[in-house]
């Protein structure tokens, strides 16, 4: 059965609707990904992923923080310069 | 899961506050987090035990600290109690990870979530817990140590109650019993069940321990998972790349994650090994906190440092141990390890457009994968940054000459349909 696109415009229109709808998304995410950002729906997926890291947070990033560091000699100031 | 109880303001203060609780109480937030836990339903892997109800446990977990009374000051007037031990203490109540409104009547005001059993197995490969062991041996039986400050016995009396002691059968956590004695082996068994693996010194304490290797196991997961790291990491490379070609394979990465996930999904089916993993992570994390800062067992040890790796090796020199060598990078892969395993389960990568998340820029779940395939890289030696390489055999024969083809025999006439050769008559 042979295709008559050129007779039918209104059947010509669909397809072009219905190839434009899905090739978008896809678009946008090929586009996305080669400038390197994300998508709505992948920072949909990051904002849930988020509240579950935030969930399993532990104490240890407090807890690193100690005073056994090896302290800097305090910065000498110039008396000199204020005299000019 | 200790970990996430005591995360918050004054941390130092909840955890030493967690260390001078009643086993009853502590009891209590056991019971608590898993009540309030978020996959609690609907959910094919939720699991169905009940724990306490909040009538039993609510005056418990809002009971101040209680050693007993001051006689010499009692009689009329009532007698006045003690000072708690740590100040100031943090009722059990208010523990910031409980997730409970402090006021009557107590209403949860958020879900529990605790760490993947992945976490029990890396902290556990430090051999914290048989240093621990022999310590509260070495205490019970012999002055070889000097005598513990009250706070700290009563780490210790919490730490052989609930960790080391025989279970209280009406709790969820409790996993042994007549017929599964040996705790250390149930979890070596639960390891082998989930991931495929031994513990690193499991030759050292199997003798012990002897325990059983299920034959349902998800041997392939060490195998799976780094082909998963090396692929995720071809793209964290790539992200900062702006020249060049670009290899990382989101397909790829989905496929490997998705068969992570369904390893996971299939030993979990109705919950199973629920328990088993919230138990393991309950006492792996009550066991690192206490070297994730100089707390009072600690100071008692005389094993003060600046880095838990380094607590403990010191407590394992007291007893004439030692830790694992690398337990530097254990300590630092356990939470992000966990926080990778959990994502991979909740079927976050398990599509092709899912995986860039994984190694975007300033993506928090990249930071995650970074950290967790740089410290896997220094724990076990084998370089998840290099790309898999596989050696195909080479033949070490000549080549054969071709056989000639032979005519068939003369009397035989072509084969029918049903396969029966017949004689030309």
């Amino acid at each position: 059965m042979k295709s008559e696109p050129a007779e039918n415009p209104e059947a010509n229109e669909i397809v072009f609707v219905e190839n434009a709808s899905a090739a978008e998304p896809a678009n946008q995410e090929e586009l996305g990904e080669l400038l390197g950002k994300l998508t709505p729906r992948q920072n949909k997926l990051l904002t849930n992923l988020r509240r579950l890291y935030h969930s399993l947070r532990g104490p240890e990033d407090v807890l690193d923080e100690d005073n056994y560091s090896r302290p800097f000699p305090p910065q000498i100031r110039n008396t000199t310069s204020n005299k000019d | 899961m200790f970990r996430q109880l005591v995360a918050g303001p004054n941390v130092t203060n909840n955890i030493n506050s967690l260390f001078t609780y009643h086993p009853l109480q502590i009891s209590a937030i056991i019971e608590t987090v898993w009540l309030n836990r978020s996959n609690a339903t609907n959910s094919q892997t939720s699991s169905p035990f009940l724990p306490w109800s909040p009538q039993i446990t609510h005056p418990i977990l809002n009971a101040d600290f209680f050693p007993g009374y001051h006689w010499p000051t009692g009689g009329f007037p009532p007698p006045s109690p003690l000072p708690p031990l740590s100040i100031p203490h943090v009722k059990p109540i208010s523990q910031p990870g409980l997730g409970l409104d402090v006021a009557p009547p107590h209403k949860p005001l958020r879900s529990t979530n605790w760490d993947h059993l992945i976490y029990a197995y890396v902290i556990e490969n430090t051999r914290i817990f048989e240093i621990f062991s022999k310590v509260l041996e070495t205490y019970m039986f012999s002055e070889q140590l000097e005598t513990p400050t009250p706070q700290s016995q009563l780490f210790w009396r919490n730490l052989e109650f609930l960790i080391f002691g025989d279970a209280m059968p009406s709790m969820l956590w409790t996993t042994s019993s007549r017929l599964r004695r040996d705790e250390i082996a149930d979890r070596l068994t639960t390891y082998y069940w989930m991931f495929g693996i031994d513990l690193s010194h499991a030759v050292e304490i199997a003798g012990q321990h002897p325990y059983q290797k299920p034959a349902a196991a998800n041997r392939d997961f060490i195998p799976t998972f780094e082909a998963f790291g090396r692929e995720v990491w071809r793209g964290i490379v790539n992200a900062k790349n702006f020249s060049g070609a670009n290899d990382t394979d989101a397909t790829v990465i989905s496929t490997l994650a998705r068969r992570l996930y369904d390893m996971m999904a299939t030993r979990r089916i109705n919950g199973n090994l629920s328990r088993e993993e919230f138990r393991a992570v309950a006492i792996m994390s009550y066991l690192e906190l206490a070297v994730r800062y100089d707390s009072p067992a600690v100071v008692d040890l005389k094993a003060s440092a600046s880095s838990p790796e380094m607590r403990l090796q010191k407590i394992a020199e007291r007893v004439g141990m030692t830790a694992h060598p690398k337990s530097k990078p254990f300590f630092d892969l356990a939470a992000p390890f966990s926080k990778l395993m959990q994502s991979i389960e909740t079927g976050s990568y398990n599509e092709p457009w899912q995986a860039p998340v994984l190694y975007s820029l300033m993506s928090p779940a990249a930071d995650i994968a970074e950290k967790v395939i740089d410290q896997y890289s220094l724990a076990t030696g084998r370089d998840l940054k290099s790309q898999a390489v596989s050696t195909v055999p080479r033949a070490t024969t000549s080549s054969l000459p071709i056989p000639k083809r032979q005519s068939p025999p003369p009397q035989l006439a072509a084969r029918p349909a049903n396969g029966h050769g017949t004689l030309k008559q």
